[in-house]
């Protein structure tokens, strides 16, 4: 592990006091905005539940300090009363998720290394303004024994694989459904960088709906790419999946010695019993929405 | 028009049908089978309506598993780590292994227990069905695998034949099915308990939604999957009402007492012929190793949910190793113990039975909570209605679990 490093399981239980001491609440979650802005990615707020009390989003400038066992504020009882939500889901922004419900122990598409893991912690580190900078995801066995509380065993070190294993934020894709969604329209996102072979191995690695939403985002040119670059019955599934319109513009945007296979392949009746060849693992579609505008 | 339709929509059918099947089927094992026996040679047909209330429960379940599987795209050791954290998921995900090789041993025994009745040694057995079923999973696609499977299961109707040479009243084994009546006594309750315990078993929930998830099923399948899951948990169903009337029919009658299902087997050929032993023997090999193929799989399939790696059937073995290995350490414990000389197997399938029983209460709670959460499950989560369908089955277990906690403590 990194020195100086904080992790979000370490982070959130503490107890959130106020300038007088007081507890406030416990820390539940953290928000990020994956929006478009340049620059690290940095917490926005912090989800404050309280007993018999409404839960309280706060953004991070109110954050005094982050200490060993509990976080300051710099308002106290009376101030954080004006950050009371009725619904957490109402109180985000739309580039906005929460980091323990969205990231922590959801799965997630490594984009470099091209493989599916589950995220068993996330990395921040302290910037020189007090804020918490978002590293990446800690995907590796050993944080999940560090967790359990069996990390002093050291098994890390005995056992290949068990060791620290962090994917970059910058290099992952989110595959929980609100940070699919957002990531998928956010520009700076993972998903929008990949060249053809990148896209191709991410379309591979989720579900059929999600990869074509992915296809989607990106203009016919890359998509035709990526097409072509996945396995053919990969590229079937999401060409035939997709409103015809679309998967005409995206084999028209193919060289013309491709597009003819292509829609030669498209008009032959699909082969019922060779659909589950592709080698996409995980996530049929599920639709929700991303409520309304922030508070 | 209408015919080409009809086709489609039947060639739509037999892609999607594989785990409700599976997981329906596979909980006919040999300790299954040896519960129906029990159950129709100690009780007749009086106690047939409990078949009745575990295959709705086996519905209403496996119905729920292969939803979530869908909806999300996880397994349900994963499910329960991402929302309930790496703790519980842990306790559960260790209380599933170890239930799960205590019921692989059983599968074993079984695999021992009715080659024995051909006179083939448990020596030679044992170790060539932990290879066979290792290497059906190791070599094959998940097309092949599947299939060979499903043709493994074609051996319950056995089972059927068998309850049938042995000449049931009907109206009795009818009456017993849809009229419900309870001797209160503490073997009763035992028996009724393991039979509700044997046939929602915590591996078949888990395998039902990672299968589902392997198998790639889309939200558009659900309807066909539903129909999968039904016929699964109704031939379940079927076969166990079968056993239990072919040991009513015979054993109960000449007041004949039982301990597993190769006595079974041996108690039936002078009474039904030995055409009905034969069949009945022939069932318990087949049920016991398909559950054998299903048992390590599903241990594979929740330690990589939990673990975060990547595992499919389809998957060579360099890329998914932990998916194998576990497979392999499965198998391997649950063959060794079987034929280790002084290991007390009577005692580890009695305990594993229980870890089976307590264990499916929190998974079932787990489900219930997480098939109501809209994080989750969008559009998919489960209304009120069927929360308090799920809730009072789970209500169900709990009660049996309970009572059968209690009854053992006094007895």
């Amino acid at each position: 592990m990194l020195h100086g490093v904080l992790l979000l399981t370490g982070v959130t239980g503490r107890d959130v006091l106020g300038p007088d001491g007081r507890v406030l609440g416990r820390l539940a979650d953290l928000t990020v905005r994956l929006s478009d802005q340049a620059g690290p990615q940095v917490v926005e707020r912090l989800v404050v539940t309280r007993r018999r009390s409404p839960t309280l989003v706060l953004p991070w400038a109110v954050v005094a300090n982050v200490g060993s066992d509990q976080v300051v504020l710099t308002v106290g009882a009376a101030e954080v009363a004006g950050f009371e939500v009725d619904s957490l889901a109402q109180a985000l922004a739309s580039d906005e998720i929460l980091l323990r419900r969205d990231v922590l122990d959801t799965q997630i598409v490594d984009v470099v290394g091209q493989r599916l893991a589950r995220v068993a912690d996330v990395l921040f580190v302290s910037t020189a303004d007090g804020r918490l900078e978002l590293l990446g995801a800690e995907v590796g066995f050993g944080a999940v024994l560090r967790r359990l509380g069996l990390g002093r065993l050291g098994l890390g070190r005995v056992i290949p694989g068990l060791g620290d294993d962090v994917v970059a934020w910058s290099d992952l894709h989110l595959t929980s459904d609100r940070g699919h969604l957002v990531q998928l329209a956010t520009p700076r996102a993972a998903v929008h960088r990949l060249d053809a072979a990148g896209l191709a191995a991410l379309v591979s690695r989720v579900d059929t709906d999600a990869a074509t939403e992915i296809l989607a985002a990106r203009d016919p040119g890359m998509a035709a790419e990526a097409v072509r670059a996945a396995h053919p019955d990969v590229g079937e599934r999401m060409l035939r999946a997709m409103p015809d319109a679309t998967a005409a513009r995206i084999v028209a945007a193919m060289a013309a010695e491709h597009a003819e296979p292509w829609r030669h392949r498209l008009a032959l009746a699909p082969r019922l019993f060779g659909r589950r060849v592709v080698r996409s693992r995980v996530w049929p579609h599920r639709r929700h929405l991303i409520r309304g505008p922030r508070r | 028009m209408i015919l080409q339709k009809r086709r489609a929509r039947f060639a739509a059918l037999l892609v999607v049908v594989g785990p409700g099947l599976l997981a329906g089927l596979s909980d006919d094992d040999p300790a299954g089978i040896t519960t129906y026996s029990v159950l129709g040679a100690d009780h007749g047909y009086q106690l047939l309506w409990v078949l009745l209330l575990s295959t709705v429960a086996l519905v209403i379940f496996h119905g729920l598993a292969a939803r979530m599987g869908v909806v999300t795209g996880q397994g349900l050791i994963g499910l329960v780590r991402q929302r309930y954290g790496v703790g519980v998921g842990g306790a559960v995900l260790a209380a599933l292994v170890v239930a799960n090789i205590g019921t692989t041993c059983a599968e074993f025994a079984g695999i021992a227990a009715g080659f024995e009745l051909f006179g083939i040694s448990r020596y030679i057995s044992v170790p060539a069905a932990a290879v066979i079923v290792s290497l059906l999973v190791l070599r094959g696609s998940f097309h092949r695998v599947e299939r060979l499977l499903l043709l493994l299961s074609t051996v319950f109707l056995a089972y059927i034949a068998s309850g049938f040479m042995a000449g049931p009243d009907w109206g009795a084994a009818l009456h017993g099915t849809f009229v419900p009546t309870m001797p209160m006594t503490g073997e009763a309750i035992a028996i009724v308990t393991a039979t509700l315990g044997t046939t929602l078993a915590p591996w078949g929930l888990s395998f039902m939604q990672s299968y589902a998830v392997d198998k790639k099923l889309r939200i558009e399948d659900l309807k066909l999957e539903r129909v999968d899951v039904i016929t699964g948990a109704v031939l379940t169903g079927v076969i166990g009402f079968f056993v239990v009337v072919a040991c009513a029919a015979t054993l109960h009658r000449d007041g004949l007492h039982i301990t597993d299902a190769a006595d079974a087997a041996r108690a039936l050929e002078p009474l039904a012929g030995k055409a009905a032993g034969t069949l009945f023997a022939i069932g318990l090999i087949g049920a016991a190793f398909l559950a054998a193929s299903i048992l390590p799989l599903s241990t594979a399939y929740s330690v990589c949910e939990y673990a975060g790696v990547e595992a499919a059937i389809d998957d060579p073995y360099t890329e998914a190793r932990t998916f194998y290995m576990t497979y392999g350490i499965v198998t391997l414990i649950g063959a060794t113990i079987v034929l280790a000389p002084d290991v007390p197997l009577v005692t580890i399938l009695v305990g594993t039975q229980v870890l089976n029983a307590v264990l499916l209460v929190p998974l079932l709670l787990a489900m219930v909570g997480l098939g109501r959460d809209r994080d989750l499950m969008g559009s998919f989560a489960t209304g009120r209605a069927g929360t308090l369908v799920y809730g009072s089955t789970t209500l169900v277990v709990v009660v049996c679990v309970i009572t059968l906690g209690v009854t053992t403590v006094l007895t």
